[in-house]
């Protein structure tokens, strides 16, 4: 399974790189859309965490032009955007602060790999 | 009728014009109706086997149609139920005109002399008549009310219903002023009151010097003066109206604190925003290097000191959210998120908390209690040296399912004098303060159903105590 995790936020970033290649999968992190983009069409990942706000473009942007199919995993402290996201297709809403980023992490691929579309409260 | 009054003649009779003149002189000091027709009573005592009931008739201003009816020293008032015969020239009533009086008064009359009493100052085309019943010959009843004497009778009735006139009138106005709830005076150049509502006088006389500021506050009110010049007489006088504004300078400290709170709101929502993503990613990193580091000790408390930092910005966004559709809370937890805010004032001083252990959930918004709790514990600091201790304590009551938090210090306390109107608006002893920390929290506490009250003695504390309702 690929990862890719667009987030402008370097900790996040590292973060949740850190314990997704612990688990095993391959990753990739960018801070900006365009970055994202662009390593959304070469290296093909099947989800993708998404930050709602980005210094260059927000993250529906982002979602409207994604150049391969992926589960899409939105991430914002604006809880008022949930219905929104929702709205957009995105498979998962998660909303900052994180708990834990250990359970996080486990919960939403745990939520992802039955069947997508189901919501997550952490 | 000014030509009538040129027609009396200077008579030849001297002791007939001393008359004259005394019954002028005397008829002229009536001030009222009433004095007036008794005068009338005491002057026909000469003849008054001769003759029957007086009836006066005429328009009052106020009380439109007016009947006095004097028979000896009896005298009655009462409404004009019809109106009486129009009388241009005194004389007897003819026997269809005498039908007036003995419908009115329900007994027959037979011979009725007329004076019209016609004035100068006539309110109704129905000019003011005096009829006087008589059982002699005409001609004593004419002899007697000479063309003199019924003029000096009309000349001084006009008199006296212009008195009663304007006098009426001013009543009216004296009782429409006194009926104001707010003080109204007339001041003369001196700015002393000439005409003031018994307002005025109540605060006059226990301070005099009130009035001479533009703003000043009686008891719980306060006032604000409009003044106008008015000029009367070539005087100059200055009307002073105080009006109460103490409702709306309420509601403009209320709608200021308002604003603050939601800017403040507004600005914690922000904060918290971005605040939100650089704590998330530190709380993230902590928690994965202290599964992998030997330190982990020192990475979990980089984690739980951007924890606590979240904490302090969820709590605060709660102290001023204006409305907080959770109508229930823990009181303990809002006494435990209400004190940081007041960690710099407390520095050496001791704050002990008695609470109960258990939650105790009550029916109010929780940042509404939050800034009660913050008021009370904000004075409490206050009134306490830098040694002081403050003691929070609460004490549910399962009898009446009440739970009482009590916030006592041993400051400065409150003199026993003040304690009634420290819950007033506006009151203070503080020179920064705005009299209303108090006042706002009594609202609330009332608001929700409870009540605030204190205990103080000068030099030993004070202790304020609410009581609230439990949540069932």
């Amino acid at each position: 399974m690929r990862i890719l995790i667009i987030d402008d936020e370097t900790l996040i970033r590292q973060s949740l790189k850190y314990i997704s290649e612990l688990r095993g999968y391959q990753t990739w992190t960018a801070g900006t859309g365009e970055e994202g983009l662009s390593l959304w069409k070469s290296c093909q990942p099947d989800i993708v965490f998404l930050d709602l706000i980005l210094p260059d473009q927000n993250g529906f942007k982002v979602m409207e032009q994604q150049p391969h199919p992926a589960q899409i995993i939105m991430m914002s402290a604006y809880a008022q955007y949930k219905e929104e996201a929702k709205k957009r297709k995105a498979n998962l809403f998660l909303i900052k602060p994180f708990e834990n980023i250990f359970q996080t992490f486990d919960q939403v691929l745990q939520e992802l790999r039955p069947n997508a579309g189901s919501e997550l409260n952490l | 009728m000014s030509v009538r009054r040129w027609l009396i003649q200077p008579t030849t009779d001297i002791a007939y014009e001393r008359k004259l003149v005394r019954l002028v002189n005397k008829f002229f000091l009536a001030s009222t109706v009433e004095e007036w027709i008794r005068l009338i009573g005491s002057e026909v005592s000469p003849i008054k086997k001769k003759m029957g009931e007086m009836v006066l008739c005429f328009h009052s201003a106020y009380f439109g149609p007016r009947q006095y009816c004097l028979k000896g020293k009896r005298l009655f008032e009462r409404t004009a139920k019809n109106f009486w015969p129009k009388t241009s020239n005194s004389g007897p009533l003819s026997k269809q005109e005498s039908l007036y009086l003995a419908n009115e008064l329900g007994r027959p009359f037979y011979n009725i002399f007329a004076i019209p009493l016609n004035s100068s100052y006539e309110l109704e085309d129905q000019p003011p008549v005096l009829f006087v019943e008589y059982f002699c010959k005409t001609q004593t009843i004419e002899n007697f009310f000479s063309e003199e004497k019924q003029e000096i009778l009309r000349s001084t009735f006009s008199k006296v219903l212009l008195e009663e006139h304007w006098k009426s009138g001013s009543d009216l106005w004296q009782e429409t002023f006194d009926g104001l709830k707010e003080p109204l005076a007339i001041l003369d150049e001196d700015k002393k009151p000439i005409r003031s509502n018994t307002h005025f006088q109540k605060i006059y006389n226990k301070n005099p010097s009130l009035f001479l500021k533009d703003h000043f506050q009686d008891e719980e009110k306060q006032y604000e003066k409009h003044s106008y010049s008015i000029i009367n007489n070539n005087h100059n006088y200055t009307v002073e109206h105080f009006t109460n504004v103490t409702s709306y300078l309420l509601l403009r400290e209320q709608i200021a604190q308002n604003q603050k709170m939601s800017a403040l709101g507004k600005l914690a929502n922000d904060v918290a925003h971005l605040l939100s993503n650089p704590l998330t990613g530190i709380r993230s990193m902590a928690q994965i290097l202290s599964e992998e580091s030997r330190e982990k000790d020192n990475f979990l408390e980089i984690e739980k000191a951007a924890h606590r930092c979240q904490k302090i910005i969820t709590n605060f966004i709660q102290f001023s959210r204006q409305t907080n559709k959770d109508l229930t809370c823990d009181l303990n937890k809002v006494v435990h998120q209400t004190l940081p805010f007041l960690k710099t004032m407390i520095q050496t001083k001791k704050i002990l908390l008695n609470l109960e252990e258990e939650k105790i959930m009550v029916q109010a918004e929780p940042c509404l209690l939050q800034q009660v709790i913050f008021n009370l514990v904000r004075n409490a600091l206050q009134a306490v040296g830098d040694k002081g201790q403050v003691c929070m304590k609460t004490n549910i009551d399962t009898s009446t399912n009440q739970v009482q938090l009590s916030v006592q210090d041993n400051g400065c306390g409150i003199p026993e004098h003040l304690q009634e109107k420290i819950f007033s608006p506006f009151f203070t002893t503080k020179s920064e303060g705005t009299g209303l920390g108090l006042r706002i929290s009594y609202q609330v506490i009332k608001k929700f159903g409870g009540q605030l009250k204190v205990q103080s003695k000068a030099g030993e504390g004070s202790c304020f105590t609410f009581s609230l309702p439990l949540a069932r």
